[in-house]
């Protein structure tokens, strides 16, 4: 017997569960370490590509930009923002900061829905 | 269906119209499904912003007492540049006349350079210029303010006739008083404390003065007791008000310990003022946060030590080892504890485990280490008592200052009653503060409007007679039977 189905599909970006994702990878490469000038250039790189391998993991319909920035707490202070036009029902993006005694992370995913 | 461009086309299609389709099966379906197009809708997404606000850093700066930036060419020079400048507005700056000119003198002295207004400039900013000139300057200010008595007959002649005035009245005497206009007019002093390397040297810290909102919050000022120059030694600023400050240890190992209201005890290096070496938390019974209003370290004991809070409780705490933090609670005031005074007097017997605590109650109560009630109250004030110490020599003296203005010395082996001695400072000002010198023999007081009196104290009261401390444990012994029964008389009343 043939089987009438009427589906509507959205794909949208879930910001929570990609916070969680980028947190966890953030956590275990700089985790507990302070900050080290020859190593920070590996940990951004790190980061970045961690993230994006488990954000792909999900295997959700998506282009994904990742961006990190970790900057040494020496009194200064950091200011950034950033902003998108683009399917704002699909489409997502999710900004994690990370700090710890000597440093602060702050790491941006952006989600670009994949059409075809 | 089957074939690709069939899908898709069915797909473009479903999407468009919605309408019903017939596939072969589940996968078909999925693959039409892949390949929608939906129509795009785009708008603008909100704006993220992260924000990690700069460190405030707390400045402090060290200022000597003449400004550099009040010198200018009108003021004294040294003389060799005096009479470089007359010299040269003498000659007229053409070669010839000023090798003339150099001949001339060269058996006189070595011919002065003109220096140019870029050099001149240059030499009045340099660092050594500007030791010599606050040196130079404080030496001058120290000789034009001495008054000598060229006069004095030190056979005594004179002194006959005033021989009773000075023995009548000697109790306690003003001896100085330093107020500055510019930094002490206006702030309260917040703290006191004597040199121990030289007896003269007396430092006050104030706090901010509303007045002038754009003048440094915190002051320090030290003042010296030896030249009568009115102005201090040495002045320093910093953002926030200091309220107090103690220095524990020697002289090669010590630590500047502050305190605060919020609780926390910090330790700091004189090497780093930056940041604490360490904190401590003073919480009572793992709960409540001690809002500490004073603090007292025991002689010679730098990690045992005394702290009133607002609640009017004292507690004794320790600041290292395992019981880190507050050890036992001592309650009878009825008002936030204002000061505090651990006994110093070294002496045959030792009284290391008495201390005094003045408060808002009016009273000042005498307290033993060893029980949590208090030995004895002095009642003797009418006004918010603000600070009590223990004479550094003297074991059974102690001065308290109060709202009203009065300084008393209370000696414990002549009356509990009244103060031996008394004095009240002219003004309407609040006595916040009171130091003795470490010789035992002068007291300075600080009050509300800033100004730090010194006051001399006769002999026959300040100097304790080898007697004094067998006497004490006398005085103790009858406080402790009078308080042991005035106990068990309460206790009577309630069961009757």
């Amino acid at each position: 017997m043939p089987v009438i189905l009427k589906i509507i599909l959205t794909v949208s970006f879930n910001t929570d569960e990609a916070s969680v994702t980028v947190k966890e990878c953030i956590e275990g490469i700089i985790g507990g370490i302070d900050y080290n000038q020859n190593k920070v250039n590996q940990w951004t790189a790190s980061i970045v590509e961690h993230s994006l391998t488990q954000l792909v993991k999900q295997g959700k319909p998506f282009k994904f930009i990742v961006n990190c920035a970790i900057m040494q707490k020496s009194g200064a202070g950091l200011h950034t923002a950033n902003s998108c036009y683009w399917d704002t029902a699909t489409d997502g993006s999710c900004t994690v900061r990370w700090e710890n005694r000597t440093m602060y992370c702050v790491v941006s995913v952006f989600a670009v829905a994949v059409t075809c | 269906m089957g074939d690709r461009s069939g899908l898709q086309a069915a797909s473009q299609l479903f999407w468009k119209q919605g309408c019903t389709m017939m596939f072969k099966d589940v996968a078909d379906f999925c693959i039409c499904v892949s390949m929608t197009r939906r129509g795009l809708r785009l708008g603008m997404a909100k704006v993220t912003q992260v924000d990690f606000p700069p460190k405030e850093m707390v400045s402090y700066s060290k200022e000597t007492q003449t400004p550099t930036d009040t010198q200018t060419h009108t003021q004294a020079r040294p003389e060799e540049e005096e009479d470089e400048e007359e010299l040269a507005e003498a000659k007229p700056a053409e070669d010839s006349q000023e090798k003339k000119a150099d001949q001339e003198e060269k058996q006189e002295e070595a011919p002065p350079k003109e220096l140019t207004e870029e050099e001149k400039m240059h030499l009045l900013h340099s660092d050594e210029f500007l030791t010599f000139f606050d040196r130079g300057s404080r030496i001058v200010e120290r000789a034009l303010s001495e008054r000598v008595d060229v006069c004095f007959d030190y056979s005594g002649r004179d002194l006959e006739d005033k021989e009773g005035e000075m023995q009548a009245g000697a109790k306690m005497s003003l001896n100085r008083t330093f107020s500055d206009e510019r930094w002490s007019k206006n702030r309260v002093v917040t703290c006191l404390d004597w040199s121990p390397q030289y007896p003269e040297l007396l430092v006050a810290s104030y706090n901010n003065n509303e007045d002038v909102p754009h003048e440094p919050d915190g002051v320090a000022l030290v003042w010296n007791m030896k030249y009568k120059k009115t102005t201090p030694e040495y002045t320093f600023h910093c953002q926030h008000p200091v309220y107090c400050v103690n220095v524990v240890g020697t002289q090669n190992a010590h630590n500047l310990i502050s305190i605060s209201t919020d609780g926390k005890m910090c330790s700091w290096s004189l090497d780093m003022l930056s940041q604490p070496q360490d904190c401590l938390e003073l919480v009572f019974k793992q709960s409540k946060a001690v809002a500490v209003t004073s603090m007292a370290f025991p002689l010679g004991d730098v990690n045992n030590f005394v702290v009133g809070s607002e609640d009017g409780s004292v507690y004794t705490a320790c600041r290292h080892g395992s019981k880190a933090g507050i050890s036992d609670v001592f309650e009878g005031h009825h008002g936030p504890v204002t000061g505090l005074s651990c006994h110093s007097a070294g002496g045959p017997v030792d009284f290391s485990h008495l201390f005094i605590s003045a408060s808002f109650d009016w009273t000042v109560k005498l307290w033993t280490t060893k029980s949590t009630r208090p030995l004895y109250s002095f009642e003797d004030s009418c006004d918010y008592v603000y600070d009590v110490m223990w004479s550094p020599t003297h074991p059974a003296l102690f001065a308290c200052v109060d709202g009203s203005g009065r300084l008393d010395l209370w000696n414990l082996n002549n009356d509990t009653e009244v103060p031996s001695a008394s004095v009240v400072v002219d003004g309407s000002t609040a006595l916040n503060r009171v130091r003795w010198s470490h010789s035992g023999r002068e007291i300075a007081t600080g009050d509300s409007d800033g100004q730090v009196l010194v006051y001399d104290v006769g002999e026959p009261i300040c100097v304790p007679k080898p007697d004094e401390w067998s006497r004490l444990v006398h005085t103790l012994m009858e406080i402790n039977e009078n308080r042991d029964e005035g106990d068990e008389l309460a206790a009577q009343r309630l069961v009757a």
